[in-house]
Formats: structure tokens, C-alpha cells, sequence
């Protein structure tokens, strides 16, 4: 095991050190000894746009799968080992990554090492482990995006937004495609990402440094590298006009999204539009949230972000409309506001508010194990350096007015823009 | 780390915990007056109350008030609930003396502006329109009306339409004068402060307190109803069912509750638990299967809650009966309740992981009376329970055939499978729209 890198985590003392074992599998460890328990996350760069049209969400049917049967434990035996420890273990997968996390008591953390590389090497993948999955998935997909007015929209946006590159398909995946993924796409899929040279193990907590690397060494040593396809993700095309759809739904008022492209996290501009973001949505006197929440009152919730995507994302707008109010109108408000910004009118006190709403959000994200590893194991995955965490809290702080102009100008403009909305099939009065 | 209490200003009580890692401050204020204590066809008045505190406080108004928190990087979070209410901010820790004057203004000096009372109607009405576009939270809201009733856990938080056009600002002051005394509060500070500088902090703004007269008063022992009845709240166009069922259980300081959290543990508390196990694990039939045991002042509620397909609700509904049934009459077998204590008694430790973990249970305590050394011998008595005190305690507690189920489904389309099934033979069945209450 070899030591990396490592990079002070807070002025508090702690450390974040990277080691690499031979197989290429990647380890980022911080020692925190201030509660009793652990965070333990294993990160694969494999998410949804290493997916193709007839397999969408299958990386996430991996999610599920990854948590039934390997071949030295029957089916439920992993969460049962973890529950009787006193942990707890969930996972996510999303466009660019899967990652695996178990939080447990720092008694625990030989458990926590054995259980994760057996189901990086060992995963049994048959017709009954497959289809015991995938009516849990179907269930999953109606309850976040079919019965669900605010994931159906996401899906259309994103759906419309992207026409060629895989952030085009929904992470869940397509209903017809969760139905048809078949035993052999797993099996290749299996074979293909999940592999130490394609992975991160992330720890954080009450550990000792030494004997964590012994462990991990031991069981993760002897697991062979896999050949990682070089991502094949077709660049999107430059969006050259406005996209537009809107959908009746059982909805009391309409629901508004407005997409816009976005440069992805890595890239120079990402932490200006997030200062910009702040100045618009971030806070109750943020100038959208006044203008038409409070002001006006034709909306009842405003929200935005910037996908924290590797390849270019969306910069999403959300709006929930009071009733009898059409998304229309706050849409015009918008326009005027990303207007009034990219002209560079901006109240001096406007850009200190936003960066310091900014780095708070920021500290408190770090405040749990979980949280400082979830932190580091998205900025090694996605940005390809868990470091230029650290240089967060730094790039907010470089942010200028000008700066702040420039992207709107540049990333908000009509023409890289798509609306959808959903409007209420019974109109109320 | 250290833990601190001390008695604060006007007989208040001051929490502090201590921790430096990190340069972050949370400030919490709780109050033990909540929306259980709005009065009959006052629903809403706890909520309306405690927002308006923050639209015009101190002379400054709304404006004033949101450009200040943001100012100082945060956003004064109110969250009402049946037994009180927390405001809580985090802040950068060079930030705390400005963010505690700004809190103090809040709760000490509201000015409770009419433009804003008006204003403040129209923003919760559409907050109930987007509530029901969550068909979980919907769930949860009928599920509370169903199985209370009357009693203050029946109440709605957020009020209903016309419970909402009713409130007054008059109502309003009257609630910040009752709630807002030193005996019925907490304060809370955790993070990259010294103990003694936090409690002089606080005692420094807010030692205007008034002293004031207790109004919190003991919840009654809610009712519990015979038989089984369903609730349907109708919504159009659904392809999955949000199903909760479930009965008033003992209060949190009931002598049985932790041996009847073992039993629920055991049957739904865990990603193994039987519930999972026999509805996700080896049917498939719904994405998320569990059962909880509410913790309060008063009895809160034993509620299981699963989401399957409209087309799979029936079966999932005759399955999770059947459990339900067998669970109470059978009980739980002794290698459930040997899992469960000990994922209990080790798993506490993510209760307590943070400093805001800890400051936010040892509030919980206070606020429902439990006792203070709650946290430090939680681990060991959990681990003492035998199974047949978890067995009695699901008997005491419990009955198999009295039950309140609530569905979120689209109508026309379930009840006719229930029917089919049998499911509804016996049973008392409501069908409610899902957007008038």
C-alpha cells in the first residue's frame, strides 16, 4: 500500500491521506476519533452514462444487486451482518457513479472491509437474485418518477435537454428497459466495472490508520484488475434553440423547470455559477425567492442547483406555482432577473451573502463521517482529485461581480435553455 | 468534547456541546408549547404563530429580517411540531454574537405586522397545494386525522383551509406570550464554542425572558377504536398505493416502550426485519416496507407503511395483515428479539454521532420529560430486555383486529379490486378527495 497524497481536512487537525494498492485500487482514509463509529464508502466510477439505450438503469439495478447474494453469503446475509453489528448500509448510483456505504460502530471495521471486497469479486448473478430485483426497482421507478409530478418533470427535462449523450436517459432507467435487462448484460456489467482499478474506498472516523490499510491490503489485495473501457459518452451538441413540453397532471398549480446548460463541476466557471445561484435562489433575500414567493406571490417554493455532473450539466430552476398563477408569468421574471445579473446590477452587499451562505452550507455538509466521505469520495470520482475539496471554500472566495456576470451571460442564455411543466389537468378555481 | 447544562435566563434551560473540529455553530431555541396545543378549530395556530415571529421583529421588518440571516450565512429555520418548536440557525463560529442578537429580536420582539399576517395565510394555503402533491406526506396527514380524532394529535400542524383563513393576528400574539416563557425553554448551542462563553451568550440576549406562566398541558391518553377501518384519499391517476396502518402506542416514558420498540424493531425497524423481508425481499411487492414507534410527550403512534403498485395492493394488503396479526397474537420469537436489542443498543451510537446528533436528542429529552441520563444508559437497559417482556409488551399494547389503515390511491380503480379480494368485508371504508382537507 502506498501513500498517494494527503491534504489537511479543516483547521481542526484531522488529515485526509490517499494510498494506492497494486491492483489499483485507491484508498482515502481520515482519522477522526470523535464519536465511536465509522463511515465506510466504496465508490465506482460506473453510473448511467456508462449505460446504453435497451440497459438504461441497469447501474442501478447494480445497487440492489450488489446487496442479494455473493458466493460466500446467501441472499440478506450482508444487510443482516451489518444491521447485527449495529450499522447500516444503503448505496446510490447516479450519472458517473455508484457508491456503496456501510456506517458502523468502530468495532466493526474488519466486517466492513470483508463484506465490501467479497461483493467487488464474488457477486452471484443468476436468474433468481436478477428478478427478485427488478419488481423492486419497477416499484421504485412508480414511486419516484411515475406517481411522483416532481421526478416525472427532472426525467422530461433531462430527457429533452440531452439528445445525444447518456444523461439523456434517467438513472432509474427506462420502465421497458428495467423489464428487459437480461442475466448476461449484468454478468458483463459486473465483469467490466466493478473492479479495484475502477474503484475508491473511502474512511472516515474512530479507526486505526495501520491496521484499517492491513485490513484492506488483505482482502482487496489478491482481486485482479479489470480492463476499464475508455467512456465512450457522446459530447452533446451545442443547443442551438429553445425546448419546450408541458404535461397535464393531478397538480393544484402548475409546476414549472427550466434547464439550462452548464459547465460541469471541475470546470473554472462552476463555482461563479454557484455564487450566482446563491444571489437568485439562495436564501429568503435572494432575488428571485422575494420576487415571486414573496413579492408578488405567484409562486410558493423556488429552488436551483447546478448538477455536479463530470461532463456538462443542467443548471435547473425549479418553481412550484400557487394556484392561479400561470408558470408563465414566472417565467418572464426570471428571464428579466438572469437579465438584470448578466448586466452586472449587483447590491454590494449581494456577493458577500452569497459566499457566505455558501461556505456554511459547505462545513455543515463535512460535519458527519459520512458526509466527509461522501465529499471525498464525489470530488475523486467525478473530478478525478478528492484535494480540490479542499479548494472549494477558496474558489467560492475568488468569485468577482465580473465574474458572476460573465457566466450568466455566457451559461443562462435563452437558446441553451428547456422548459417543461406540468399544469393541472382539472383546472380549480 | 464536553456536554453542558445549565439553568438559563428566566428558568430556561441552556445545552451546550462542545466540539472543534470544524468552524461551525448550530443555535437551537426550543419551545415545549406545540401544535397539540392549538385549541379545537385552531389548527395551524402553533405554526402561523412561530412563522410570523420571523416577518417583523425588533423594528426591522421581513426584509430586513431575511437580507440579515442571509447576510450572516444562514436562513432561521421554524419547525412546529405536536409538542413545540425549534428556530435553528448554524453559523459560521465568527458569526454567533450578530446571529444570536438577530434570533433574540425574533423570539423576544416580534412585531407581528398585519401586512404580513395576511400575506403569511396565502403562503400556507399554497404550502397545503404542494403538500398534496407529495402522496407520502398526504398519507401521513390523513393517517393523523384517522387515528386521533379528536384528540391534539389529530390536529393538522400546518391548520386546513379554513382552519388557516381563520387565525388571527390577535391568535398569533396570544401564542407568542403563552409559549415564550422561560420555564417551557431550551436553549441549545453545539459546535466550536466554549461552554462558558455559550451560556453567557445566551444569558446576555435573551435575559429579557419573561418568566410567565406555564400553559403546556399533560396529553390526554388518546382513544383507541374498535375494529378495522380504511380511509381511501382518492387521487386521480396513481399506479403505486401509499398504505399506513397502525394504533396508538404508549408514551416514550411508559415503563413498556422499550421493550415494545424491541418488538418493532424486530417486526419493521430494520432493513431484515420481517416486514422487508417477506413484502421487498421475497415478494418484491413494494420498494420500501417498515414499522416505526412514534417518541413524544404523549402517545405517539405504531404506524408500518408500505407503497406498492395499485395493481399488487391487494395482495400487499392481505400479506401485511396477515403479519400485523400474527406479529401481535404470536408475538416475536427470541432470535428476533436477541437481533434487535443489539441492533438497538449499537446503533445508538449514530444517535449520537455529532455534536448537532447530541444537542438535537438531549432537546428531545427535555422537551418530553424523559431523564437525562437517557443517552448514557440506553445501550445497557435495551440490552436487558427479555424476550418476554417485548411478547407482553406487544400484547399490553397492541390488539390484532383493531387497526386504522389509510390508502392513497386512485378510488375507482382500488376499491373494486378490495372488494374482489375481500379485503374490505367487515371493515368500516371511507373514500375522502385527496385535496379538501
Amino acid at each position: 500500500m502506498q501513500l498517494v497524497s494527503q491534504h489537511p481536512f479543516g483547521a481542526g487537525g484531522l488529515t485526509a491521506r490517499m494510498f494506492r494498492l497494486g491492483n489499483g485500487l485507491k484508498v482515502i482514509l481520515v482519522r477522526d476519533p470523535s464519536a465511536p463509529v465509522f463511515a465506510y464508502q466504496t465508490w465506482y466510477a460506473v453510473g448511467s452514462r456508462h449505460e446504453r439505450e435497451g440497459i438504461t438503469g441497469i447501474a442501478h439495478l447494480f445497487e440492489h444487486l450488489m446487496f442479494n447474494q455473493t458466493e460466500h453469503h446467501p441472499p440478506g446475509e450482508f444487510d443482516r451482518m451489518i444491521e447485527t453489528a449495529g450499522g447500516d448500509t444503503n448505496a446510490a448510483t447516479w450519472v458517473d457513479w455508484t457508491y456503496y456505504r456501510d456506517n458502523l460502530p468502530k468495532a466493526e471495521l474488519k466486517l466492513a472491509i470483508e463484506l465490501e471486497a467479497d461483493r467487488m469479486a464474488c457477486l452471484t448473478l443468476g436468474e433468481k437474485q436478477v428478478e427478485s430485483e427488478r419488481e423492486v426497482v419497477a416499484n421504485e421507478r412508480r414511486f419516484r418518477v411515475e406517481d411522483d409530478v416532481d421526478g416525472f418533470l427532472n426525467e422530461e427535462l433531462y430527457k429533452a435537454a440531452f439528445t445525444t449523450h447518456p444523461y439523456h436517459w434517467p438513472t432509474i432507467g427506462w420502465m421497458r428497459d428495467i423489464e428487459a435487462i437480461s442475466i448476461e448484460d449484468c454478468r458483463t456489467f459486473y465483469r467490466t466495472y466493478y473492479a479495484p482499478n475502477n474503484a475508491t474506498v473511502v474512511l472516515c472516523g474512530d479507526v486505526d490508520e495501520d491496521g484499517a490499510l492491513a485490513l484492506i491490503d488483505a482482502q482487496y489485495g489478491k482481486i485482479p484488475s479489470s480492463q476499464i473501457p475508455t467512456d465512450r459518452a457522446e459530447a452533446e451538441p451545442e443547443q442551438t434553440k429553445e425546448r419546450r413540453a408541458s404535461w397535464p397532471k393531478p397538480v393544484s398549480a402548475d409546476k414549472l423547470r427550466i434547464g439550462y446548460k452548464a459547465p460541469p463541476i471541475g470546470h473554472a466557471d462552476y463555482a461563479a455559477l454557484e455564487v450566482a445561484n446563491e444571489m437568485l435562489f439562495g436564501g429568503n433575500s435572494c432575488r428571485l425567492h422575494r420576487r415571486l414567493v414573496v413579492d408578488s406571490e405567484i409562486a410558493s417554493s423556488t429552488h436551483a442547483a447546478t448538477a455536479p455532473f463530470r461532463d456538462p450539466g443542467l443548471y435547473e430552476i425549479s418553481v412550484s406555482m400557487q394556484r392561479g398563477h400561470e408558470a408563465a408569468k414566472a417565467e418572464a421574471m426570471i428571464y428579466d432577473e438572469l437579465d438584470k445579473l448578466g448586466h452586472g446590477t449587483l447590491a454590494p452587499h449581494e456577493l458577500d451573502t452569497a459566499k457566505t451562505r455558501l461556505l456554511t452550507h459547505f462545513w455543515r455538509e463535512l460535519r458527519p463521517q459520512a458526509g466527509k466521505a461522501e465529499a471525498l469520495g464525489h470530488y475523486e470520482t467525478t473530478v478525478g482529485d478528492y484535494r480540490k475539496l479542499f479548494a472549494v471554500a477558496d474558489g467560492y472566495s475568488a468569485v468577482t461581480a465580473a465574474d458572476v456576470a460573465r457566466v450568466v451571460k455566457a451559461y443562462l442564455r435563452p437558446e441553451r435553455r428547456t422548459v417543461v411543466v406540468a399544469t393541472p389537468s382539472e383546472k380549480k378555481s | 468534547m464536553t456536554a453542558t447544562r445549565v439553568e438559563g435566563p428566566s428558568g430556561s434551560i441552556v445545552l451546550v456541546e462542545e466540539n472543534h473540529d470544524l468552524p461551525l455553530v448550530r443555535v437551537q431555541v426550543a419551545v415545549r408549547l406545540g401544535a397539540g396545543d392549538d385549541q379545537d378549530g385552531r389548527d395551524g395556530r402553533t405554526n402561523y404563530a412561530s412563522e410570523l415571529m420571523a416577518r417583523g421583529a425588533g423594528g426591522r421588518t421581513r426584509t430586513d429580517i431575511d437580507a440579515a440571516f442571509d447576510a450572516l450565512g444562514t436562513s432561521l429555520d421554524i419547525g412546529s411540531d405536536y409538542d413545540g418548536v425549534t428556530f435553528e440557525i448554524a453559523v459560521l463560529k465568527e458569526k454567533i454574537e450578530p446571529a444570536l442578537a438577530l434570533v433574540a429580536d425574533v423570539l423576544l420582539r416580534p412585531d407581528f405586522p398585519r401586512g404580513e399576517a395576511d400575506k403569511l395565510k396565502r403562503e400556507t394555503l399554497a404550502q397545503l397545494d404542494e403538500l398534496r402533491d407529495d402522496d407520502g406526506t398526504l398519507a401521513r396527514r390523513y393517517f393523523q386525522r384517522a387515528l386521533y380524532g379528536a384528540h391534539p394529535y389529530g390536529r393538522t400542524v400546518l391548520g386546513t383551509e379554513t382552519s388557516i383563513k381563520a387565525l388571527s393576528l390577535d391568535g398569533a400574539r396570544d401564542w407568542h406570550q403563552k409559549a415564550l416563557v422561560g420555564g417551557d425553554m431550551v436553549f441549545g448551542i453545539a459546535g466550536d464554542v466554549h461552554a462558558g462563553d455559550a451560556a453567557q451568550a445566551i444569558a446576555r440576549h435573551f435575559g429579557a425572558l419573561p418568566t410567565g406562566e406555564s400553559h403546556v398541558v399533560e396529553r390526554p391518553v388518546p382513544p383507541r377504536r374498535a375494529g378495522m377501518r380504511l380511509t381511501i384519499v382518492d387521487k386521480p391517476e396513481r399506479t403505486q398505493s401509499q398504505i399506513l396502518m397502525g394504533q396508538p402506542a404508549p408514551r416514550w416514558h411508559h415503563p413498556d416502550f422499550l421493550a415494545l420498540q424491541v418488538a418493532t424493531t424486530a417486526f419493521g425497524g430494520t432493513f431484515t426485519a420481517r416486514l422487508m423481508d417477506e413484502v421487498r425481499s421475497k415478494r418484491g411487492l413494494s420498494y420500501g416496507a417498515s414499522a416505526r414507534l412514534g417518541q413524544g410527550r404523549g402517545a405517539k403512534a405504531l404506524v408500518a407503511h408500505v407503497f406498492p403498485s395499485l395493481e399488487q395492493t391487494p395482495e400487499t394488503l392481505e400479506l401485511v395483515l396477515r403479519l400485523w396479526r400474527e406479529w401481535i397474537t404470536d408475538g416475536v420469537t427470541e432470535r428476533e428479539v436477541h437481533f434487535a436489542r443489539g441492533y438497538l443498543a449499537k446503533s445508538f451510537a449514530f444517535s449520537v454521532a455529532t455534536p448537532e446528533d447530541r444537542l438535537e436528542l438531549r432537546t428531545a429529552l427535555e422537551l418530553s420529560d424523559m431523564p437525562r441520563d437517557f443517552a448514557d444508559t440506553f445501550a445497557a437497559r435495551v440490552s436487558k430486555i427479555e424476550h418476554a417482556e417485548a411478547v407482553r409488551a406487544l400484547k399490553t399494547h397492541q390488539t390484532p383486529g383493531d387497526l386504522e389503515i389509510v390508502i392513497v390511491s386512485t378510488a375507482a380503480e382500488l376499491l373494486p379490486k378490495l372488494q374482489a379480494a375481500g379485503l374490505v368485508d367487515g371493515v368500516t371504508v371511507d373514500v375522502v378527495p385527496y385535496d379538501q382537507y
